[in-house]
């Protein structure tokens, strides 16, 4: 079926400047409707709402990116956005926690909706109110028919959760009032970006390639009917670039670098990020010519600086949030693929010399800004540090107000709409933390029992946000860094390390079969610890649909004992027929 | 980083910071000297390309949006594109033929953005890359086409998969436009506070819009092509629920090559009052039952209609796919419309009655110089729109090959106008109306003013229907009461009925500049037409919502 319409072209432009409201002009506009909405809004026979929550979220964004040398697009502009979320019945029962497949949400018209509800550039007090109101409404009448689905269900089912759906909190206010919109010369970041990317012109061995800078900062104002309010500001800001190019049997290589950190003057130095983009180009060109693995390899392997942080952000942090089952027609479901620690509070889920903290109070470590640190969560509960992880043994979840079986209230860990980790640090007993030499001979030692002519250390792993945000733009679509399966993990640097202590770098490779208990093979950690900044997925979409936070894992170099390495086995595509024109140089 | 996996917010939200000197030889250039390298490195394959053409789209945009009296968003942008349509095999028979599912597969690399500055070989390298990529990919797909050949049964039509066409050269320098948005601006915050007297509307806005597309061609036959399309265009909308919960809304859209054609702030308060005051009609006009009887469909209602049922239709390379009902195929020098009717597409054709025609360009996205054709002459139907995809009987392409950034060209339509020899004042009509209802015992006939839009189904796995979407309706009454404005219903119907059934035309133009989107992506259109006095139609409820309108009333 071909569907033809005519439509007349809107093409909106998303910008403007600062507004000119106060903070307590913006609560107050916020108090307003929520508290008019409370006193008045129902439909006969329907239950009221008994808790409304409104956001409003200010983002300043600016946005560059530059390919050899030139810009490719650059974009700047502030845009606001309100999001609610209305529930009815009560705390113990409400509209919340239960899937409903057949809500029609292809049904809305656009303009309708209650999240990420564009409010217009200079909005004042009534602007404000009047998306607000529309929001609520929305938001008001989608709960109720949920509500009563639910209960259907419920009625027709022998229901042994008796969980509540949302817990009773302390009412906070909290007001980071002193903040000021940090203004940058753009161009100066345009310029960077271009003159980083200006290197990779040098090696025309790279097939393609992407040098990009962001710099955003979101105002975040909050009231709901509880009395909950807050203001508070975020800022983040990164500079990543990515290099592809084809090895001559065609297997495909890339490599990356990213530095994140809260404003642009926080980043590393001119010097340091044009040493980095030069040393991943290096390193892809010298990767074309080694050697792949001939098989797979199952041994030890050693886990170094950002592989141990990523492989933690990966594979075994998302299980430390806590999730509520959803109710749906067919029973409850969990459709996170994260749930491996759900039932696990007070098991083993680590080997007894590790613990591991949720520190986003935490504001740096060792000098060195951290992404993910917070004072206040998305439903204004206050962070807290908390050991989640001691001697081995899982204490608790990451919970935000939606309860679960073992976790009853909220630990100030709401981000994004659902509960998230933040800043996580992992420690060992002194006994097992050892220097990286100690790993490696210990490595080579059960490398030695097994028969195995090396070991393999992991240096760096691939990058769940870079993939899908940069690489997956410049490299072909059928290229294969690794395979389709999902628990697969894409490995950028990798060494054997042989018992003479000479390292041979491996093209191509991933990860197999790592789980979250695996963790618990893992017999020594490094003296070390590695500080990783990155972008991590929310486990589930947030209030605004964002996907995207920032995260720290503080990690030291870590061994297992038996880990699956293989060689990425893929039909590759044939390398380029002619000559980057950057080697013809005319 | 975060905002990439926002990317559709950040397409809408670009910001040039940057003038670039305009140096359109660079890109030429660097274009010219990848396919030359192309075409003579490649030539030992075994499946060389045997056409290379690039298409450079350079997009010029900016805008402002003001809502309920207050700017929601303005901005300037400046991005540059590249298409690619490499080809593999023989004009005959190349990797873009058709095979079963090859509608499911695209080249994964046939459009990229290019770097905004002129460093040629920053640009030769871009292209460079993206070339391998879909010569990869056209190799693949050709090898599918010899194998699926080697199966199947003969296809009815063995046409050519692509047209020999004489290279052309043109070249315009690009313009560059300096939009006073701060104007803009202000003149739409000013109409836009009309919207804020109306607490009943529950959306509402006014958005200025500039766009330079500065195409550059260069293909492998020699054609080289630089062509500007500017397009200003003004667009009000206003929404609002009836009390049965059935979402109404109207607009208002201007439409200009130049920034001066656009109306001024009078206009455009007179615009938007108008606006307002017929979707408050709107909302409280009552419901429409199911309805089969006379009706006219006044000017650009009646551009639309065709456009829809018609225009569609006549788009060649439909005629090529089996799965299409190719509803004109078996028609050609046959009647499809009464005979004092003619209809034309011709994108050379800049205005019409002082109106800029949005359908109006030089060279069409394969190269082909834009040309007249009249599809119906005197009722009979003569030829399709074609592109460089030949069909039989057909063999070359008529300047019609359209696309918009990102997709492979098709046949698409471009200024279609309806030509009548029976043209009557719009009161006679009027008045042919009443004694058709009087004859067909009908107590009222139809009468479409306003349409948004609407879609046609041209496969033949399904029933070959339209469905016009009507915005305005009215009832006129054979007894001579008021016409009455009414709401709820679609026109449908099947074309070939359809058009036995249009009975005479008025003697005015209605002109209706939109964008048409279709496979090969949203192109500019214009459909231009006389109202129409069809002695039967039919119309269906339509559908709604079922959510009440708000419970509280606007703060």
């Amino acid at each position: 079926m071909i569907k033809f319409v005519l439509v007349v072209l809107l093409l909106l432009l998303k910008f403007y400047d600062l507004g000119s409201m106060s903070h307590q002009e913006i609560l107050q506009a916020l108090r307003d409707e929520v508290k008019r909405s409370m006193d008045s809004l129902f439909i006969e026979t329907l239950p009221k709402p008994y808790y409304i929550e409104v956001q409003l979220k200010v983002t300043n964004s600016y946005r560059a990116y530059a390919f050899l040398g030139n810009l490719v697009d650059t974009s700047q502009g502030r845009q606001a956005f309100v999001n609610v979320n209305v529930r009815v019945g009560d705390y113990s029962l409400d509209n919340t926690n239960f899937l409903d497949f057949s809500f029609p949400f292809f049904m809305r018209f656009s303009g309708e909706g209650s999240n990420r509800r564009q409010v217009p550039k200079d909005f004042d007090y009534f602007s404000l109110r009047r998306e607000l109101w529309l929001a609520i409404d929305f938001a008001y009448k989608e709960a109720t028919q949920k509500y009563s689905k639910k209960l259907a269900v419920i009625k027709n089912r022998l229901i042994k959760d008796t969980i509540p759906d949302f817990s009773k909190v302390e009412v906070n206010k909290f007001y980071d009032t002193n903040y000021k919109i940090v203004k940058i010369d753009f161009t100066k970041y345009c310029d960077l970006v271009k003159d980083l990317s200006r290197i990779i012109r040098n090696y025309p061995e790279i097939d393609n390639s992407s040098v990009s800078f962001e710099f955003l900062q979101d105002e975040n104002y909050y009231v709901n009917s509880e009395g909950i309010e807050y203001i508070k500001y975020e800022s983040f800001t990164g500079v990543e670039a990515a290099v592809t190019l084809q090895s001559n049997d065609g297997m495909p290589v890339t490599n990356f670098f990213s530095s994140y950190a809260d404003v642009p003057s926080n980043l590393p130095s001119y010097d340091s990020l044009r040493s980095a983009v030069k040393q991943i180009t290096l390193h892809s060109i010298a990767l074309k010519e080694a050697k792949p693995l001939d098989d797979s390899y199952s041994g030890p392997i050693i886990f170094e600086g950002q592989a141990a942080g990523e492989l933690f952000a990966q594979v075994f942090a998302p299980n430390l949030v806590a999730q509520r089952m959803l109710l749906s027609d067919q029973g409850f479901q969990n459709l996170s693929r994260f749930n491996a620690f759900q039932t696990k509070i007070g098991g083993r889920v680590l080997p007894e010399f590790l613990s591991l903290r949720s520190i986003p109070l935490k504001k740096d470590y060792n000098g060195i800004k951290l992404l993910g640190s917070y004072e206040i969560d998305d439903e204004g509960v206050p962070a807290r540090n908390i050991t989640l992880v001691e001697k081995g043994y899982l204490k608790t979840l990451l919970a935000g107000r939606t309860p679960i079986k073992r976790v009853s209230t909220s630990n100030g860990s709401n981000r994004e709409g659902s509960a998230m980790f933040s800043n996580i640090e992992i420690n060992s007993s002194k006994k097992y933390s050892q220097s990286n030499q100690k790993l490696r001979e210990k490595a080579l030692q059960l490398a030695k029992q097994r028969d195995l002519p090396f070991v393999i250390v992991v240096k760096k792993i691939m990058n769940q946000n870079i993939m899908s945000t940069v690489i997956q733009s410049i490299a072909p679509i059928d290229f294969k860094f690794f395979s389709r399966d999902q628990a697969n993990i894409a490995v950028i640097e990798a060494v054997r390390l042989y018992p003479n202590g000479r390292e041979e770098p491996i093209r191509g490779g991933e990860l197999k079969g790592i789980t979250p208990q695996s963790f618990k093979d893992i017999i020594l950690v490094g003296n070390k610890p590695y500080v990783l900044n990155i972008l991590v997925s929310t486990i589930s979409s947030g209030i605004d649909g964002s996907r995207w936070i920032g995260a720290s894992i503080i990690c030291p170099d870590l061994l297992f004992e038996d880990v699956e390495f293989k060689p990425v086995e893929s039909d590759f595509q044939k390398p380029s027929y002619l000559k980057n024109p950057l080697m013809l140089q005319n | 980083m975060k905002n990439r996996i926002i990317k559709y917010c950040l397409l809408i939200f670009l910001f040039a910071h940057f003038a670039y000197s305009a140096d359109e030889n660079v890109i030429i250039s660097a274009l010219k000297k990848e396919i030359e390298r192309f075409t003579k490195e490649l030539s030992s394959e075994q499946y060389p390309p045997y056409y290379i053409g690039y298409q450079v789209t350079e997009v010029q945009s900016a805008g402002v949006t003001s809502v309920f009296g207050r700017t929601s968003s303005k901005g300037t942008s400046f991005s540059r594109f590249l298409d690619i349509d490499l080809r593999v095999g023989n004009y005959q028979l190349d990797n873009t033929h058709r095979t079963e599912g090859s509608f499911l597969t695209r080249s994964s690399f046939s459009f990229r953005q290019l770097p905004i500055e002129h460093d040629e070989l920053a640009i030769r390298a871009a292209v460079w890359n993206a070339t391998e990529q879909v010569y990869k990919e056209a190799v693949k797909q050709y090898r599918n086409v010899l194998t699926s050949r080697a199966v199947k049964v003969k296809e009815e039509d063995t046409s050519a998969d692509f047209s020999i066409e004489i290279p052309s050269k043109y070249f315009e320098k690009r313009n560059f436009y300096n939009v006073d948005l701060d104007k803009w601006e202000r003149i739409l915050n000013n109409v836009s506070k009309i919207f804020s007297d109306n607490k009943w509307l529950l959306e509402a806005h006014i958005s200025f819009s500039f766009k330079n597309d500065y195409k550059i061609f260069v293909n492998s036959e020699g054609s080289e092509i630089s062509q500007n399309q500017p397009q200003f265009r003004i667009v009000a909308f206003a929404r609002t629920k009836a009390e049965d919960g059935m979402v109404l809304y109207l607009n208002r859209t201007f439409f200009s090559f130049s920034e001066e054609g656009l109306p001024d702030e009078s206009t455009l308060r007179k615009a938007i009052l108008d606006l307002v005051s017929s979707l408050k009609a709107l909302k409280d006009a009552p419901l429409m039952d199911t309805y089969s009887g006379p009706a006219i469909l006044a000017g650009e209602a009646a551009g639309v209609f065709f456009h829809e049922i018609f225009g569609h239709r006549v788009e060649g390379h439909r005629m090529k796919d089996p799965r299409e009902a190719q509803t004109f195929k078996s028609f050609i020098n046959k009647r499809v419309l009464p005979d004092f009717i003619n209809v034309v597409f011709d994108p050379t054709r800049m205005k019409l009655n002082g109106l800029d025609l949005s359908g109006y360009y030089k060279y069409d996205d394969e190269g082909v110089e834009a040309s007249s054709v009249v599809s119906v002459d005197s009722g009979i139907f003569r030829r399709f729109l074609m592109s460089r995809s030949p069909i039989e009987g057909f063999k070359n392409s008529n300047g019609h090959g359209r696309k918009q950034v990102g997709f492979r060209a098709v046949s698409r339509q471009s200024n279609l106008i309806v030509e009548s020899r029976r043209q009557v004042s719009l009161p006679k009509l009027r008045e042919m109306l009443i004694e058709e209802c009087k004859r067909q015992g009908k107590e009222y006939g139809l009468l479409f003013v306003e349409v948004e839009g609407g879609f046609t189904f041209t496969g033949r796995t399904i029933p070959n229907a339209f469905n016009v979407l009507p915005l305005i309706v009215y009832k006129v009454y054979v007894d001579g009461r008021p016409d009455e404005l009414v709401r709820g219903v679609d026109l449908i119907g099947t074309p070939l009925t359809t058009f036995a059934n249009v009975v005479a035309t008025g003697d005015d133009m209605g002109i209706f500049n939109g964008i048409c989107g279709a496979e090969s992506g949203g192109v500019p259109v214009s459909a231009c037409s006389p109202s129409l006095l069809v002695s039967l139609i039919e119309v269906q409820k339509k559908a709604k919502s079922e959510e009440k309108p708000p419970i509280l009333s606007s703060p």
